[in-house]
């Protein structure tokens, strides 16, 4: 090669970019809702959904379920604990830990599935 | 006097510890509305369980159980249920949407001023029927402790509301509220505990013993109204006042059993082991028959049961002082936590109502005459516990009581005054400080002409409306991305309107009887499936009207934060 050599600088060479890969694609789809970012979105739903349906349906049973049974079966009225009848010990003292169990189950779920959505997206 | 000051003072600081939590002052309008995002659940817990903890809870429900026995024990249990399914459809999809209230959520999913405004009118008149049920609880709480006329009462509350809400908004009053949560729970534990002390040292008497309920001791009676009154079994009574339209001073009267008018300020002397005449709303019930299940306390008790419970339940869902709380978490987990730890706060202070009624029936039977069911806690200390210690424990009570009062109402006036503020005006502090003042006049307008209805009672209705407007808008609007602005607002439209004709319709001319009677008091099971129905209906019919971006939208709902690029807020 002959003639001038033209001195170039290089300022931003872009390496950095070039050798790193793009960081959870599947974040941008999600974000810009593609096709796969909706099916994404759509599965976690299902998941969640699920979960809400399984606490609330535990909820309505119970709710649903006992003043059925006491009307039913009226003796039950009659019967006493310690000399408290029982439907005011059940009524009073054993509903709520009920909700309470339903209430942490739901949350560690909840934020298992949660979880594991998102190290299924950060991991592709 | 002692009562007064003590109240006052645990008021004080009440209002201190929240001003304390406060490093700076509230300065703009987000700090007013949400503080600023930075409470943590527990605290925030606290805060929603306060709030909740209204004067139907705290004196309401004991009262109830006074009069109608463990039918009302399902009220505490919907009540924390409600929480339950609360955290399972709204709490974390509703702190992800970074929406402030519940009119932000419904235009920024919808797309619609028209729906925000209508959910605004819902937010509205939910508030509005929850301030009746505070303002009633406190002025029962001043005439019957200090035998100060009802005004004082709302007016205790209009003043110490707006000193806290117009100061430092949400900010200083999450401090508040968390605070008077624990002087609750320890407002009605520590007389509990004494209550059930001395009850056991004086025979522990058995309240579902097979007797009507009657006077422990000589008692006197004096009846504030004038009312019709059921005497339930032949009694002797001295009478000052005017008795079935004859006048009286001070005679020996034998009370046949059956019905008796009695007028305005008569006052009554009862021996000790009379049978207790019942004001003529109330049922008469023997303790047997008040300790068993459905029994006989009211018409058509199972429907009312299954349809009360479904109210609270659901109702709990769009309480619009409740939902915006969860705004203050920082990340839809956190507000998920939050949701959580409430109904074991609930389950705490939910243990006790229920002495009190069952101690009620033993030692404050007069209630069940004058009607004041609602007084049941107040009362007992001065019953059971004779002298300085007795009125202490009447000043904790009542601290307690004003605490619940004073609690809820700042929470929602607001949501109200959010509301309102960023409906008609333009959103910032001063118009903040105008919708407070609103949300407190209306109900303040009302509530001279409210009839029988006990707190609890008119807290229902408020319920009601929330679970046949507000909660199908919200799990639907979280859940199905088929639901349009057109099937929403139809929907939140009929539900609100028949809910608040059956509210009013109980409020202002008393329970009827029947069918229809039983319907109007408790119309929620009925009107919820018409509302989802309708919303449900009209959004099949109108599939042009859903959302364009509604994908984006459930996503930003449903993902976890560290999941989304650029969320504001």
């Amino acid at each position: 090669m002959t003639g001038e050599i033209r001195r170039v600088v290089v300022t931003s060479p872009r390496t950095a970019l070039a050798r790193v890969p793009r960081r959870w694609p599947l974040v941008r789809d999600l974000d810009e809702q593609t096709e796969l970012g909706a099916a994404f979105v759509r599965s976690l739903m299902r998941a969640q959904l699920r979960l809400a349906l399984y606490g609330s349906a535990s909820v309505l049973a119970v709710v649903g379920g006992l003043p059925l049974v006491f009307s039913l079966l009226p003796r039950l009225g009659t019967v006493r604990l310690a000399g408290v009848p029982l439907p005011w010990l059940v009524l009073a003292l054993c509903i709520q830990p009920v909700w309470i169990l339903v209430a942490v189950w739901h949350v560690r779920m909840a934020e298992r599935v949660e979880r594991q959505f998102t190290e299924l997206v950060k991991k592709s | 006097m002692i009562v007064v000051l003590v109240v006052l003072s645990l008021t004080a600081l009440g209002a201190g510890v929240g001003w304390s939590w406060q490093r700076r002052p509230a300065r703009t309008a987000t700090d007013f509305m949400v503080a600023s995002r930075a409470v943590t659940p527990f605290r925030n817990a606290s805060a929603i369980s306060s709030e909740y903890l209204s004067a139907a809870a705290f004196l309401g429900t004991a009262g109830l159980v006074l009069a109608y026995g463990v039918d009302m024990l399902w009220l505490p249990i919907g009540a924390a249920a409600g929480y339950v399914v609360l955290q399972a459809f709204v709490t974390a999809p509703l702190r992800r949407s970074g929406a402030f209230t519940l009119s932000d959520f419904a235009e920024w999913r919808f797309g619609s001023v028209a729906l925000r405004r209508t959910v605004s009118v819902c937010v509205c008149f939910v508030g509005w029927f929850y301030l009746l049920p505070q303002f009633r609880g406190a002025g029962v709480t001043l005439r019957v402790v200090a035998g100060l006329p009802v005004w004082v009462g709302w007016a205790i509350v209009v003043v110490v509301v707006l000193t806290l809400v117009l100061s430092g908004g949400m900010r200083s009053i999450t401090g508040v509220q968390a605070f008077q949560f624990w002087l609750k729970l320890v407002a009605v534990v520590v007389p509990a505990l004494a209550f059930v002390v001395v009850w056991h040292s004086d025979g522990g008497a058995d309240p579902t013993r097979h007797t009507l309920p009657y006077f422990p001791r000589t008692t006197a009676v004096a009846v504030d109204l004038d009312v019709a009154i059921r005497v339930p079994a032949d009694t002797v009574a001295t009478v000052s006042g005017v008795l079935d339209g004859t006048r009286h001073s001070g005679d020996l009267i034998r009370l046949t059993t059956g019905d008796h008018r009695v007028g305005e300020g008569t006052r009554f002397g009862f021996p000790a082991g009379a049978a207790v005449p019942h004001i003529a709303r109330l049922p008469a019930l023997r303790g047997d028959v008040w300790a068993l299940p459905f029994g006989r306390s009211r018409d058509h008790p199972l429907f009312a049961t299954y349809s009360v419970l479904i109210g609270i339940l659901l109702g709990t869902m769009g309480l619009p002082h409740v939902v915006v709380r969860f705004y203050t978490n920082t990340c839809g987990r956190a507000a998920r936590r939050t949701a959580a730890t409430v109904p074991m706060l609930l389950a705490l202070f939910y243990a006790f109502p229920t002495v009190f009624g069952a101690l009620g029936r033993l030692y404050t039977p007069d209630l069940l005459m004058t009607g004041d069911t609602d007084a049941t806690i107040l009362l007992l200390p001065h019953r059971l516990v004779p002298g300085m210690p007795g009125l202490y424990l009447t000043g904790l009570v009542a601290a307690g009581a004003f605490a619940a009062f004073t609690s809820t109402s700042c929470g929602i006036v607001v949501a109200i005054a959010g509301t309102i503020s960023q409906w008609v005006l333009r959103g910032g502090v001063r118009d903040f400080r105008a919708g407070a003042l609103v949300a407190l006049a209306v109900p303040l307008a009302f509530v001279a002409w409210i009839g029988p209805l006990g707190s609890a009672g008119l807290v229902t209705c408020a319920f009601a409306i929330s679970a046949c407007s507000l909660c199908p808008l919200l799990v639907l609007a979280i859940w199905w991305r088929g639901l349009t602005s057109a099937g929403a607002g139809a929907g939140l439209v009929l539900g609100c309107a028949l809910a608040v004709v059956a509210a009013l319709a109980q409020i202002l001319y008393g329970p009827s009887t029947g069918w229809w009677g039983a319907l109007l008091a408790q119309p929620t099971i009925a009107i919820v499936p018409v509302t989802f129905a309708v919303m449900v209906g009209v959004s099949l019919a109108t599939p042009g009207r859903v959302p364009a971006g509604v994908d984006r939208i459930m996503a930003r709902l449903h993902l976890p934060e560290e999941l989304t690029v650029n969320r504001p807020g």
